[in-house]
Order: C-alpha cells, then structure tokens, then sequence
C-alpha cells in the first residue's frame, strides 16, 4: 500500500522537528523515502494503521538520528555528525601539521635572506578567493546538503578570524618588523589552507545541489 | 550472529561497492534488501551502518548519486564514480585474498572456488 502526500508530509515533519534535519536537503529527502518505504512494507506484511507503523519504524530510527547532546555538533542529526567529524580530521586536524610544516619551510627561507611576506602572499589568496567562494555560496545556495553545509559551517566567524590575521599580517609588514610575524605566521596558513579545503568540499559536490534543485 | 555481524563489518564498503557494480544504481533500502535475498537473511546491513558507509564513499568521490520522484517522494539512487569502479576492483581483490587465507587457515585441504 503506497503512502498518501500527506503521510509522507508527516515523515518530513517529524524528522524536520525532531531531529533537525531541515538544513540536510540530502539525506533527509533519502530518509523521508527509507522510512516510507519501510512503513509501506509494514503496512502491507503486518496490516497496522499508518500511525502505529509510523511509531514502530520511527522508534527504531531514532538512535540513528536523534542529535547527541554530548557530541561537538550537538544540535546536528546524529548521522551527520558521525561524517562531519570523519571529515574533521580529513580536512581540519590533518591541517594542522602541514601548516606547521609549510610554516617551517617559509622560516628556513627567511633564514635565506627571502621574504617572509612573498611566501605568504600564495597561501593569502588563496585563502581569500576560497573565502569570498564560500560566502558566494552561503548566499546564493537554494538547497543545501551535508557538504554543503559542513563546508559553510561558521564561515562568518572564520571569515572574521582570517581577515584579523591579514590586517596583522599587513600591520608587521607596513611596520617592517618581520621577526614578529612569527605568532600570527602559523595560523594565517592554517586558515588559508582550512578555507582551500573546504572551498574544494564545497565545489567538489555542486553536483549534489543541482540534482537537488531538479527535484525539490 | 552477533559475532558473525562483526566478522561482516570490516567489509561493509566492499560489499556496497561490489553490489553498485552488479546492480547499475541502488537505493538504500533497496541495498539492505538486496543483501539479505543473497544471503538468505543471514547477514542484515543496519541502517545505521549502511548510511554513514554511502555518505563518507560519496565524500571520498568514489560513489555518485542521482534523484528521481518516486511514488510522491524523492528517490536518492547510488551508483560507482571511475574512481569508484577502480576501488571497487582494488577491494574485491584484497576481500579475495582475506577470504583464501582464512580458508587456508581453517580448512588446509579445501581449495577456494576463485
């Protein structure tokens, strides 16, 4: 027996307001169709009304879900959660030392008598035109998806962070005090290649957003 | 069965991939249906598992999605990227060998079929 719209409006909604996944265009329109079909299946082997079905299939759900208020990304469901923090340290932790080993590299240069700043300026833009990629982005997106959305996570506040370091970076430099540069160094890289990562993520499954906008 | 769960979860990945090579495009439940018509229930892949499997190979690239409606709701289908089906070749290859050693471990006298 097939599910009417307003059923499988029920399923959306639920798993809107229960588990928050309003802002996860992909999975949660996968989700709406698992569900419903799994409903549709108890319906037919076990003859139950749609709303004892639906407590049934939701029931076992739930812990798959359900966000953890115990996790780094307390208000995301469950699901999501676990792939943002296998991405974490795809993108985020494994970040950090190989921004202390190009920071490395650009202090054995200024050793050699090269500009601290002229190594910098590479790593600058491309962090800057990741930047202003992903702000492109966050206005214009119609949908979104998990990557989308783990890609454009606080970009207002990182966005901020960044251009704090530029206007340090650009402070040393105007002020011609390049040893002190050496606290911010490290950082102005980390964010710069943080942003490069997630600008790829971003780009990488446009493709998902497109199909999405197709069909929603 | 439970132990027999475990043994099954470290090929979970080569499982999915080997099914999107055989079947074209899946679906999620169809995935978890397809599985235990094959081994006559004997192994079920929980949604729980099977999800978090789909999305990480589609963030690695190696699995492409397509949508469709279906019955008035959307249908996400699965199916192998290049880079998918070479991974796929590559896993299946390392399963094959797992599964001789094992077999060469309990039962010496046994020759594998493959």
């Amino acid at each position: 027996m097939k599910l009417t719209t307003e059923q499988i409006q029920i399923i959306e909604t639920a798993l809107n307001d229960k588990c928050n996944f309003k802002d996860f265009d992909d999975v949660r329109i996968e989700l709406v169709d698992h569900i419903a079909t799994e409903i549709e299946q108890e319906l037919e082997t076990n003859t139950n009304s749609f709303e004892q079905a639906f407590v049934k299939v939701m029931t076992r759900w739930n812990p798959m879900i359900l966000p953890r208020t115990w996790s780094r990304y307390e208000n995301v469901p469950f699901m999501v959660s676990k792939l943002w923090k296998r991405l974490d340290w795809k993108f985020q932790f494994s970040t950090i030392p190989l921004a202390a080993l190009f920071s490395y590299i650009g202090f054995q240069l200024q050793e050699k008598d090269i500009s601290i700043y002229l190594y910098l300026l590479p790593f600058l833009t491309v962090g800057i035109v990741s930047n202003g990629y992903l702000i492109y982005r966050k206005i214009t997106n119609k949908v979104n998806s998990t990557l989308s959305m783990y890609s454009l996570q606080k970009i207002y506040q990182k966005t901020f962070v960044m251009l704090a370091f530029i206007v340090m970076n650009i402070f040393f430099f105007t002020a011609g005090i390049e040893k002190s540069i050496i606290p911010v160094f490290w950082p102005t890289i980390y964010i710069s290649l943080l942003m490069m990562g997630k600008a790829w993520i971003m780009h990488k499954h446009l493709k998902i957003e497109n199909q999405l906008l197709k069909v929603m | 069965m439970k132990k027999q769960q475990q043994l099954y979860k470290g090929s979970l990945n080569t499982i999915i991939m080997k099914l999107l090579e055989q079947n074209g495009k899946m679906y999620g439940y169809e995935i978890t249906q397809k599985v235990k018509e094959i081994t006559a229930g004997e192994m079920n892949i929980t949604e729980g598992a099977l999800y978090p499997a789909l999305h990480k190979m589609e963030a690695e690239g190696f699995l492409d999605v397509e949508m469709d409606r279906v019955d008035g709701r959307i249908r996400k289908y699965y199916k192998l990227t290049e880079n998918g089906v070479k991974e796929t070749a590559s896993r299946m290859e390392e399963l094959e060998n797992f599964i001789r050693n094992m077999q060469t471990i309990v039962s010496p006298n046994l020759k594998p079929s493959f």
